[in-house]
């Protein structure tokens, strides 16, 4: 498929991750980091509750990449964490073509990012995939 | 954090994809429960903690003070379902920086899973801060 700068490769809202989820999350990750899914502990480290996890969010970037792409095509993912997410926060996460080869078949850069209803940019990330 | 753990490499360990485990990753990301493939960051550098890989320990983390700074993918190979992979981390760079209320450290930590033939199927690298 031919892509160019400027595609808008998708602009999907991501629904907020309830407790329960982060539990089943940090579950399939083996993360054994409290602060996902104890209160108190996250509390402690200076949040109101806990915290989504940041790996959630580039599950989301890849698994929307790969829905769009197709998996196989992916090379690399670049994710940077700039704001915490707290339970039941949607996310609005929008990939736009940066390079795309003078629209060949070829390798394809896009910008990622995620935010919150107010706004709030909590990722951004940089990819590359084959065309 | 300790900043001469600077170059250290772990002692590598073996992970194999479970569905049961891709399982739950997909429903707490509220994602289809799609198992045809191995998800694309199925492999992270959480699952070195149940294989003997102390990261937080070694580098001297707390918890409480730690942040996820952010996470790279390069993904080379296809990953499939009944492959063990061979992962060896490195802690590529640790560096230091005066904030506005004290020290922050920052530390890239690579992962290479390779195959028992040496291919190199994906490379992560995963990005932690400690506030001071």
């Amino acid at each position: 498929m031919a892509y160019r700068e400027g595609d808008i490769l998708f602009d999907a809202t991501v629904p907020g991750a309830g407790r329960a989820q982060l539990a089943d999350f940090s579950a399939g990750t083996e993360d054994p980091n409290p602060i996902h899914t104890d209160e108190a502990f996250a509390k402690a480290a200076g949040f109101p509750t806990v915290l989504q996890q940041g790996p959630m969010t580039t599950a989301h970037f890849a698994r929307l990449l790969a829905e769009k792409v197709g998996q196989g095509r992916l090379r690399w993912l670049d994710v940077t964490f700039t704001a915490p997410v707290f339970p039941e926060e949607d996310l609005r996460i929008e990939a736009v073509v940066t390079s795309a080869d003078g629209g060949q078949a070829g390798a394809v850069t896009c910008a990622l990012t995620a935010a919150k209803s107010d706004g709030t940019v909590t990722a951004r990330a940089e990819a590359g995939f084959e065309a | 954090m300790n900043p001469d753990r600077q170059g250290h490499v772990f002692a590598p360990f073996t992970v194999r994809p479970e569905k049961a485990l891709a399982e739950k990753l997909l429903r707490g990301q509220g994602a289809p429960v799609d198992l045809e493939t191995v998800p694309p960051t199925y492999m992270i550098f959480l699952r070195g903690e149940t294989r003997g890989t102390d990261l937080f320990g070694e580098l001297g983390i707390d918890r409480k003070r730690a942040l996820h700074g952010g996470q790279r993918y390069e993904w080379y190979e296809p990953v499939a379902w009944d492959e063990d992979l061979t992962v060896t981390a490195t802690v590529e760079k640790i560096t230091e920086k005066q904030g506005r209320s004290g020290k922050i450290w920052f530390a890239d930590v690579a992962l290479d899973y390779a195959r028992a033939d040496g291919t190199r199927v994906l490379r992560e690298i995963t990005r932690l801060i400690e506030r001071e």
